[in-house]
């Protein structure tokens, strides 16, 4: 095992040496002591799993307590830019296009997730609607974007009651996915709820 | 013709450079363990692609469990302190020195006033670990007191650098979430960061 020797390793013979003292051997026995630290070391190797403590963010429209406020506010996300989404109990999902005053407006049933029918391929297909044509108003100079002819998409998520952690957190998600360059999370309103009887789906 | 005499030696393998790297590694694994304190609720966060490495030491912390019972933590000491300073002298009640030491190294916590008094006021240490937490009462009715806005008021003053962090688990429901979230908007406080793992991992 390992020793520390201070002999030199060699213990040859000194030339002419006259007083022949006896060496006393210095070497220390460290088996034990190393035994003790592997043992150690594989106590926290195995129970060490390194902390790393992970986060998506989430940032909520600022609340007022204005009416007319909170009404401008809505105002300004409709029409064909903004996407819905709508979430509700028991893992359901809808999404549509557009304003929900609109008559042709309807919710379309969409699956979590990325797979054909999943809502992150429906998230693209809006944000990517004018590939090639236009550019997206967030690829733009900041001081450009006023007026300039681009794609300005929104993606407004709107929760129903009875909802699980894990099904905001999964859409939450999905915008980060596609890097969705504005978006929001709301509550349903009773305007939202009268939207979704018309359209026969429980609230 | 004299017989050749085989050397004999013991066969012995140099193991110091063996030894320097299990020493090195040890060292390493002592002083970058932090052993992780005990949480008051199991709570299973839900799974994102998306998630950043974030440092619990700058957040408040709030969780939330299955029940939809919500828990509160800081994760500095000192502002824990502060925070526990502002509330009971709001509250009118004094925490015995056992009580606040104790309050003091917990991650987090989460009851009513009123047994938040009787707890604080133990003196004996088996006592306060095992005192049951029932999660923090939220009322949003206008009018009423509101006891997580009072401690999240308190935080907020002992630490004004604070990031929100929220932590429910997958299958608590997002009305109990939502009840935090409103709370801490109420404080205008919009910016919160969900605690998740990351997809793939177990």
């Amino acid at each position: 095992m390992a020793e520390v020797s201070q002999d030199g390793g060699g213990g040859g013979h000194k030339k002419g040496g006259k007083n022949k003292q006896k060496k006393k051997s210095t070497r220390i026995d460290m088996t034990a002591m190393v035994d003790v630290a592997f043992l150690l070391l594989t106590f926290f190797i195995l129970t060490t799993t390194l902390a790393d403590t992970r986060a998506i963010d989430l940032k909520k429209p600022p609340k007022t307590d204005n009416e007319q406020e909170q009404n401008d506010l809505e105002q300004e996300v409709k029409g064909s830019k903004v996407m819905t989404i709508m979430l509700l109990s028991d893992d359901r999902l809808f999404y549509f296009v557009g304003s929900q005053e609109e008559d042709n407006v309807k919710p379309i049933a969409v699956d979590y997730g990325g797979g054909d029918n999943g809502i992150r391929k429906k998230m693209q297909e809006h944000l990517e609607k004018f590939k090639g044509q236009k550019p997206l108003c967030v690829d733009l100079p900041e001081d450009q974007r006023k007026g300039a002819d681009c794609w300005d998409p929104i993606f407004v998520v709107k929760t129903g009651p009875n909802l699980s952690f894990k099904n905001v957190v999964d859409i939450v998600d999905e915008l980060g996915i596609v890097d969705a360059p504005k978006q929001a999370l709301t509550e349903m309103k009773p305007a939202d709820s009268t939207f979704l009887a018309k359209n026969n789906i429980r609230f | 013709m004299p017989k050749v005499k085989p050397k004999r030696s013991i066969p012995s393998i140099d193991m110091t450079a063996m030894v320097d790297v299990a020493f090195l590694l040890l060292t390493f694994f002592i002083l970058t363990t932090r052993f992780k304190a005990e949480d008051v609720a199991a709570v299973d966060p839900p799974k994102a692609a998306t998630a950043d490495t974030i440092s619990l030491d700058r957040l408040i912390l709030y969780t939330v469990d299955q029940d939809g019972r919500v828990y509160m933590g800081l994760g500095d000491i000192q502002d824990r302190e502060n925070m526990l300073d502002m509330v009971s002298s709001r509250m009118g009640f004094v925490p015995s020195e056992e009580g606040r030491n104790y309050f003091r190294n917990s991650s987090s916590f989460g009851m009513p006033f009123t047994d938040m008094k009787r707890w604080l006021s133990l003196t004996d240490p088996e006592a306060l670990k095992d005192f049951e937490h029932t999660g923090i009462p939220i009322d949003l009715t206008p009018g009423r007191v509101n006891e997580l806005k009072i401690w999240t008021n308190a935080a907020v003053r002992a630490n004004r650098s604070l990031e929100i962090g929220v932590k429910g688990d997958l299958e608590a429901s997002y009305d109990d979430i939502f009840k935090v979230i409103t709370t801490l908007q109420d404080l205008k406080l919009n910016s919160f960061r969900l605690i998740s793992h990351l997809e793939g991992e177990d």
